[in-house]
């Protein structure tokens, strides 16, 4: 796979400067439990955000996130921040992603300079039927181009 | 009324029941030769680890104890029911306290997320497109999951 490139604007550091359309993402998918002897499709929920359930608990509000694996290791984008456990791992890139009218905006965490999200998958639309219904659709298509990269035990 | 051929079986739009089974080993249940049956066990399975091993997943994904026990009853009644339907392709915690079933066949996609205590949505999924969209509820007289709408 040809190095991704991040665009260069002057002055920014690499994880606050654009995603480019040929960078590769990663997105993080609980384990969970999978028929044996199928072939393993990544759920559709994998690309949904989690939902808003109260002030407290606004589910992925700002967008899911994912990892641009230019700034990062599939080792490090696979590990649980809060558990440290191991998640499986899915790949795809900026350009397909674009490609459902889908935007990737990076938003760097002192822990994680690779994290960004796709602000339009959001808790908040979530609780608009109409929109909610293109994001179930975006999220389809998003789990069909997406390529398994690393499977936890 | 419409039916979608999905994998071995047959995913209804008409009524998807459940029962209450309190506890009761999934073993103990298995009356059928199904050959999905041990399918649907191990996934059984899973969802009592997740419920007795509370804390292998964030805080944001955990599954609530009142789903799991309402995706555990619904799997159970696929068990006990000669014409149950096939086990999924994959059970997920899908956020915020919520678990996802989904079943894939062809084009089709069905999933159904059960998202609190005797509720859950039912989504059907062709090429990609939303053709079906609705709620589950629990019927307090007949304890199975029924559609609305």
């Amino acid at each position: 796979m040809a190095a991704a490139t991040i665009i260069d604007v002057e002055g920014q550091p690499d994880h606050a400067k654009p995603v480019g359309d040929d960078e590769r993402l990663y997105r993080r998918i609980l384990p969970g439990w999978y028929q044996p002897g199928k072939t393993k499709k990544i759920p559709q929920k994998a690309f949904m955000p989690r939902v808003w359930k109260s002030e407290e608990r606004r589910g992925d509000f700002d967008g899911i996130s994912i990892d641009r694996a230019a700034l990062t290791t599939i080792d490090a984008a696979s590990t649980m921040p809060n558990s440290g456990k191991k998640a499986h791992l899915c790949e795809f890139g900026a350009k397909d992603v674009r490609r459902l009218n889908l935007t990737v905006q990076p938003k760097p965490l002192p822990s994680n300079p690779a994290h960004s999200v796709i602000p339009e998958l959001n808790s908040l639309d979530h609780r608009d039927a109409a929109k909610e219904r293109i994001m179930e659709e975006q999220a389809i298509a998003l789990r069909d181009i997406a390529i398994l990269v690393y499977e936890a035990q | 009324m419409s039916a979608v051929q999905l994998e071995e079986g047959i995913i209804r739009d008409d009524t998807i029941r459940s029962v209450s089974v309190g506890g009761t080993p999934a073993d103990a249940l298995v009356s059928s030769v199904r050959p999905d049956v041990k399918h649907w066990q191990h996934a059984i399975d899973e969802m009592l680890r997740w419920k007795s091993c509370p804390g292998q997943f964030g805080v944001d994904d955990q599954p609530e104890e009142a789903v799991l026990d309402t995706a555990i009853d619904y799997a159970v009644d696929q068990i006990e029911d000669a014409q149950g339907y096939p086990a999924p392709s994959s059970i997920i915690p899908s956020g915020s306290g919520r678990i996802a079933m989904e079943w894939n066949d062809g084009s089709f996609t069905v999933i159904i997320e059960f998202v609190a205590l005797g509720r859950a949505i039912y989504t059907r999924f062709n090429h990609g497109k939303v053709e079906e969209r609705r709620e589950l509820n629990r019927n307090p007289k007949s304890r199975k999951l029924e559609m609305r709408g």
